[in-house]
């Protein structure tokens, strides 16, 4: 079996970085409309939306910079990874590097804003939305190779963008109830976008759990894989169980249990980025290329 | 012969019988690890055996493939590499520039014929440079200069297209417009088509 | 006659600018500051010969940067002297007195009968084979129990005082004929270092200049067919494999060139040009799908092993019943094909035709639906190929030597070669006789080894038995030759570049018992190279260069249009302590107060200047000294004329030439064996018959054993190995992994999946390896590659994959010949451990 620990560990948790980077406006968005049906707390709104971008920039700068970090571990040369960048012209490869360096620089500078008081402004969030997007479409190129049928089919992007919005998702959810001094003044209403925000994400998550399965369909009959049965059964209930539990956290979150709904919101993500590590080991099992 | 303007291989699998002298030729010239195999003889073998009242009858079928890189005209390899480390010189040569080279093996990932071969203790890729340093000097490459049965032989890509047409494929290789190679292979009498599965890859521990 | 091959000479082009490996550029390694000789300390340093180049099994990259860059006009013409049947030529590039790289013989042109003799995979893998980790590097004295190899190191000079003492003591007690020199192939084809023929070895001279030693005669390649083919045709000679453009059709059983010929100077090479020249048809008779079935067959028929006869029978009713026959010829050249041309004083229904229509004392027709229930191959085949047979004309009928090295050898190699005659193929061109290929060859002359004193001699196969029961051997019951009786057991063993001591020897566990007993055989000397299973059992182990490492000659291999010879040049000055077997000799003589007689007052080099006299006596085109010699390289002559065809002067005119067989025709009835038949003492159920009956095999096809031990074990030879030599280079390993070839259906049976290690397995031992399931071997029958290393672990399991922990001892009838391809056996998945963990 084709063992790329370090390329597992890499791709999930970039993809689990840029989803939230890519969820977090939308998220924010989600809660000022939450703030637009009924709740009387137009600047409480905001600042739950910054809770969630400056929640998610908190996760995803030290999220990117393992990644990159783990990423060097797959590499024979590190000293040589500066040369990656050399070759943007044609090789995808080097585009994600670029852009997960991207994505990686605008993670940290989003932390940094957010953690000085005001926030960042919503130019930079754009541009790591835009990052993350980048970042995901070079990635999911870089396996769309036409020498392997394999991943050179829907299985790529659908796996990856399912993986990067369900446990993007999954951020968004933790960091809107991550108990916070600016906000958690009115407990109460803290609780009514934590619950949108999960809701969504166990929509969202149901919606990639679908998606994983028709990916995984699409993929057969592909090369066999010692193992991949395991791996597809750990992988499709792993995700249902994350979706499940993300259910109930919203059901914790409408009934104003915030640290419970935090605890099973924890527990959800958990559950995915589990389900993902085993889906991406299968998903690197199904390399096989055309010819010798 | 004097260095052609783009060296091509030309593997008549008729001659093979799978001897890898060729192979060994060039882990000695290049001092290779194991493990490393610039030029790989690949078994393909198919057919089937049943028992019936008269007695065993079989359809078993043989031939081997002996490829390295094809140096080819598409090369992915070179597409792929992020720092361009792989790269394709005026003649066509596809090697490895090891100053640039990363080692992230996806050029390996992505050549159908298995041809850039990663070494553990250099920590990067290493390849089939079409013996530069023998052609160049007029002399053939190692592996064509080793074969006992003479099947493997080598040219200019354009005088021999103009000789045997296009290059063409049979299986287990990729068909030819993956990468468009420099290999022209004369078919077994039991060579499969491109893409056919009636044959397995026989040795897959050796390749 | 003689045109010498254009060597390229002054004309060479030499290599201009230095250029590197892609991927080993110098730039990756720490090695490149340290200056070539530096690193070679460096290297001795680490750990003396595991770190020589090479020996270092791969790359070390100052080595890659030698090899690659600079001029290419330094190295030195070698070749590569084993058991192969080819002889090639190989060019050592030497850098700083050590090999950087090993080339062959590919310059100048390639034209057919000078053509390249390119040297197979193995020649190229010379330099790891050199620098191996396990070269013996000074003499070595046993200390533990024999086979222990537990050993202490020793000089030079204690350890050939030991070998002298004890020659004097054995010769005073037992006499000359207790000293017994075993086969051994390992430097095979070299002039003055040559370990085979055993009559012909630097060891023999010595043992001849001190009063002889037991012969032996045949070999484990060919005892059944050497011994029984003269029965025939009072020879054992074919037609050149070149002559197949004359023929209509080519029928090879077990004859496989692509794996027994591997050379690119060599027989593989001369069938696939005739093949291509002609197209002829090539039907391939095989329990394996063989490369040479791969490259040049048209038809695959497999067969069970061991049934040749049969099947041969089968095709023989065919032709008998439907006159495809060739009467005319068969009354003018044979005795014994039919009632008519029987012998005097034999009863009828002696003839072959008797036996094969059911007329002789049997009573059993020798239908194809006979023969199929025996070889396995369908009916309707059989009777396909018997037409096939005799109506293509003319006919080349050739065999290798898988068939004969069974139990029933004799009749399957005999019963083959008969087809040839029932069919009046022999003797012309596109035909044969049925036997191995012939070819062209020069004449060289041998280093003088003298004449052995003693005239007893046995077969090479019964030594063990030697050991354990000499005085009881008789001419009658063992096949002793020159003596009714041996007189004494074997008390001392020279073993000279030779594995037979275990590995390639039957039954190694028996083998092994017999010779950890030190007082029955009470001395083995072992020459070697390296640690092999033959030299564990040594009591005197000395290290011996390798061909690499001196200046000898090397004599052609088999080959169907060139004659060719080898100079070649020491490459590199001998490794450790290590000797040429020559000087060591001379020192023994020198002990043995017989040096004078046994070096005539020269050195080595003196000799093979003396040899290079002689040859020029009938080849005056040979350069005159040993330096102009080495600068040529080698001097190839093309067969002037045509094709051998093997007894062509007694098809033309059998008065005047007649066969040297008592009757001077061809004996398909052999009153000779008729005769041996009915006086030699055999054991229960073992025949020698005057015609080529089928006569089922010990563990043959009806043996009870079956039962237990299903599967037939055939053995092939190997691309890795030439038997046992190169059997520890790594880059051969790689390449070429051990492994027991078994078909699909049997895999099912047993629930194997390829790569699985498995245990095959029988009475007499065990050995695990992994398998290769494929449907290139018969059901029924698997084959391990013979020659790997005996591995000894738990148990007394073998993880080597060493096939002789599983062949029998039990000598063939007539030639007394290893029984190595009739072996039943089990195969189940191994569940143990592997080697290291099981031991
Ligand atoms: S064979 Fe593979 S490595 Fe060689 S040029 Fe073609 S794609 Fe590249
Ligand atoms: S050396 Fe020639 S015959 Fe042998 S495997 Fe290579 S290409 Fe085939
Ligand atoms: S093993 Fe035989 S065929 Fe191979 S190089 Fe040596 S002599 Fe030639």
């Amino acid at each position: 079996m084709f063992h790329e620990w370090s390329l597992v560990l890499f791709t999930v948790l970039v993809q689990m970085a840029a989803g939230a980077m890519l969820l977090a406006p939308v998220a924010s968005l989600a809660g000022l409309a939450g703030a637009g049906s009924g709740v009387p707390a137009g600047l409480a709104g905001c600042s739950r939306a910054r809770r969630v971008s400056r929640g998610v920039a908190l996760v995803a700068a030290p999220v990117m910079a393992a990644s990159l970090l783990i990423s060097l571990l797959h590499l024979g040369t590190p000293l040589n990874a500066p040369k990656t960048l050399l070759h943007l012209g044609t090789s995808w490869l080097s585009r994600e590097i670029l852009f997960t360096g991207l994505l990686a620089l605008c993670a940290v500078v989003l932390a940094v804003a957010e953690g000085r008081g005001k926030g960042a402004s919503p130019v930079l969030r754009g541009a790591g939305a835009l990052a993350a997007a980048a970042c995901l479409l070079s990635m999911t190129n870089v396996y769309m190779l036409r020498t392997v049928p394999a991943w050179n089919g829907p299985l790529t992007p659908l796996a990856f963008v399912a993986a990067a919005l369900l446990l993007g998702a999954g951020v968004v959810a933790v960091a809107a109830l991550w108990p916070h001094a600016d906000t958690d003044a009115d407990g109460g209403e803290a609780a009514r976008p934590g619950a949108t925000a999960l809701a969504l994400a166990a929509l969202v998550t149901l919606a990639a759990l679908v998606v994983h399965a028709l990916a995984l369909l699409a993929a057969m009959p592909g090369p066999v894989v010692p193992g991949g049965m395991g791996l597809a059964t750990a992988h499709l209930v792993l995700l249902a169980l994350s979706a499940g539990v993300l259910l109930a956290a919203t059901l914790r979150a409408r009934a104003a249990d915030i640290p419970g709904a935090l605890r099973l919101a924890g527990l959800a993500l958990a559950l995915a980025l589990a389900g993902e590590l085993a889906g991406r080991v299968l998903f690197f099992g199904l390399y096989a290329r055309i010819g010798l | 012969m004097p260095m052609p303007a783009r060296p091509a291989f030309l593997f008549d699998s008729r001659l093979c019988t799978g001897c890898k002298a060729c192979m060994i030729a060039c882990k000695d010239k290049n001092d290779l690890d194991p493990g490393v195999r610039w030029r790989r003889v690949t078994e393909c073998t198919g057919g089937e055996w049943t028992r019936t009242a008269e007695g065993y009858r079989q359809n078993v079928f043989s031939y081997y493939l002996s490829v390295s890189c094809n140096h080819c005209e598409d090369p992915i390899c070179v597409q792929s590499c992020p720092t361009t480390a792989m790269h394709q010189d005026g003649n066509g040569i596809v090697s490895v520039d090891p100053k640039k080279c990363v080692g992230c093996k996806y050029c390996s990932w992505s050549c159908p014929y298995g041809a850039p071969q990663y070494s553990e203790r250099l920590g990067r890729m290493t390849k089939c440079d079409f013996c530069r340093d023998e052609i160049e000097a007029g002399r053939p490459p190692v592996c064509v200069a080793a074969c006992p049965s003479r099947a493997l032989q080598w040219g200019d890509l354009e005088a021999l297209r103009g000789k045997l047409g296009q290059p063409m494929a049979v299986a287990p290789l990729p068909p030819v417009s993956a990468t468009r190679p420099a290999l022209f292979v004369t078919p077994h009498r039991d060579a499969r088509p491109v893409g056919s599965t009636a044959g397995l890859k026989a040795n897959p521990e050796e390749v | 006659m003689k045109t010498t091959h254009p060597q390229p000479g002054a004309s060479r082009p030499s290599r201009s600018a230095p250029a590197y490996a892609a991927g080993t550029g110098p730039e990756d390694c720490a090695a490149r500051s340290l200056n070539r000789r530096a690193f070679l300390k460096w290297c001795a340093l680490l750990g003396g010969a595991a770190m020589l180049p090479g020996g270092l099994a791969g790359l070390c990259p100052a080595v890659a940067e030698a090899a690659s860059g600079g001029d290419r006009q330094d190295f030195v013409w070698s070749s590569c002297n084993v058991n192969c049947g080819s002889r090639c030529v190989l060019r050592a590039m030497v850098r700083d007195g050590a090999m950087v790289r090993m080339d062959t013989d590919n310059l100048g042109a390639d034209d057919y009968g000078t053509h390249q003799i390119r040297a197979c995979l193995r020649g190229r893998a010379m330099r790891q084979r050199v620098y191996a980790p396990e070269r013996l590097k000074y003499p070595m004295l046993r200390t533990g129990k024999r086979g222990e190899a537990a050993f202490r190191r020793a000089s030079w000079d204690e350890a050939l005082d030991v070998i002298a003492a004890k020659m004097k003591d054995v010769r005073e007690r037992y006499g000359n004929e207790a000293f017994y020199l075993n086969y051994g192939t390992g430097n095979l084809g070299s002039v003055m270092s040559k370990s085979w023929p055993t009559d012909q070895t630097p060891i023999t001279r010595l043992m001849n200049c001190f009063g002889g030693y037991l012969n032996h005669y045949n070999t484990y390649s060919t005892a059944q067919i050497a011994t029984s083919m003269p029965y025939l045709y009072g020879g054992g000679l074919g037609n050149a494999l070149s002559d197949i453009v004359n023929s209509k059709l080519v029928v090879l059983f077990g004859n496989n060139p692509a794996e027994t010929r591997m050379s690119g100077g060599g027989v593989v090479y001369d069938i696939q040009r005739a093949k291509r020249e002609s197209n002829v048809r090539v039907i391939v008779i095989d329990p394996r799908y063989t490369d040479t079935a791969v490259a040049v067959a048209d038809e695959w028929i497999p067969i069970r092993p061991a049934t040749d006869a049969a099947l041969a029978a089968g095709i023989a009713h065919v032709l008998f019943a439907e006159g495809l026959a060739d009467r005319a010829f068969m009354d003018t050249y044979c005795v014994g094909h039919d009632e008519a041309h029987l012998p005097e004083g034999v009863p009828a229904g002696s003839s072959y035709e008797a036996y094969i229509m059911g007329k002789g004392p049997d009573g059993v027709a020798k239908t194809p639906g006979w023969a199929s229930a025996i070889c396995g191959v369908p009916v309707d085949t059989i009777v396909r190929l018997a037409r096939e047979i005799g109506t293509a004309k003319p006919c080349c009928i050739s065999q290798g030597w898988g068939p004969q090295r069974h139990h029933n050898g004799e009749n399957n190699c005999r019963a083959i070669a008969v087809l040839a005659a029932l069919t009046g193929n022999v003797g012309i061109p596109g035909g044969n006789t049925g036997a191995r290929e012939g070819g062209y060859s020069l004449p060289f002359p041998g280093f003088p080894t003298l004449k052995n004193p003693v005239a007893a001699s046995i077969s090479f196969f019964l030594w063990t038995d030697a050991i354990v029961r000499g005085p009881e051997m008789t001419a009658e019951r063992d096949g002793v030759r020159g003596v009714p009786r041996l007189n004494v057991p074997v008390k001392f063993i020279w073993n000279y570049a030779g594995n037979a001591l275990i590995n390639q020897h039957s039954d190694i566990n028996r083998t092994a018992r017999i010779l950890s007993d030190d007082t029955m055989c009470e001395m083995i000397v072992v020459v070697e190279n390296f640690m092999t299973p033959s030299a564990r059992f040594a009591d005197v182990l000395l290290p011996a260069v390798t061909n690499l490492e001196e200046n000898d000659f090397a004599h052609q291999g088999s080959t169907a249009e060139m004659g060719y010879v080898v100079f070649a040049q020491k490459a590199i000055e001998p490794l450790f302590e290590s000797r040429s077997v020559y000087d060591m000799c001379a020192d023994i003589a020198g002990r043995l107060g017989i040096r004078d007689q046994y070096t005539e007052g020269r050195t080595r080099d003196e000799w093979l200047q003396k040899i290079l006299a002689a040859a020029r006596q009938k080849l005056p085109d040979l350069p005159a000294t040993l330096e102009e010699a080495w600068k040529l390289g080698v001097y190839k002559v093309r067969n002037p004329g045509k094709p051998f065809v093997a007894y062509k002067a007694f098809r033309d005119d059998p008065v005047a030439n007649p066969l040297a067989t008592p009757s001077g025709r061809i004996e398909i009835f052999s009153k000779r064996l008729w005769d041996i038949g009915h006086k030699w003492e055999l054991p229960e159920g073992e025949r020698i018959t005057a015609l080529p009956e089928y006569d089922e095999a010990t563990e043959g096809q009806g043996d009870p054993l079956r039962k237990k031990y299903p599967l037939q074990l055939v053995t092939h030879h190997y691309k890795q190995r030439t038997h046992s030599t190169y059997g520890n280079v790594p880059w051969l390993k790689e390449a070429a992994p051990q492994n027991v070839w078994v078909n699909p259906l049997d895999a099912a049976d047993r629930g194997l999946a390829h790569g699985d290690m498995v245990r095959v397995f029988n009475d007499r031992g065990a050995t695990v390896l992994p398998v290769k399931v494929t449907p290139r071997i018969m059901p029924g029958t698997i084959s391990i590659p013979q020659g790997a290393w005996y591995a000894p672990g738990a148990g007394g399991t073998d993880f080597g994959g060493s096939a002789n922990i599983l062949t029998s001892l039990r000598p063939s009838p007539l030639a007394k010949g290893n029984p190595q391809h009739t072996t039943l056996v089990e195969l189940t998945r191994h569940s143990g451990g592997s080697h290291a963990n099981a031991s």
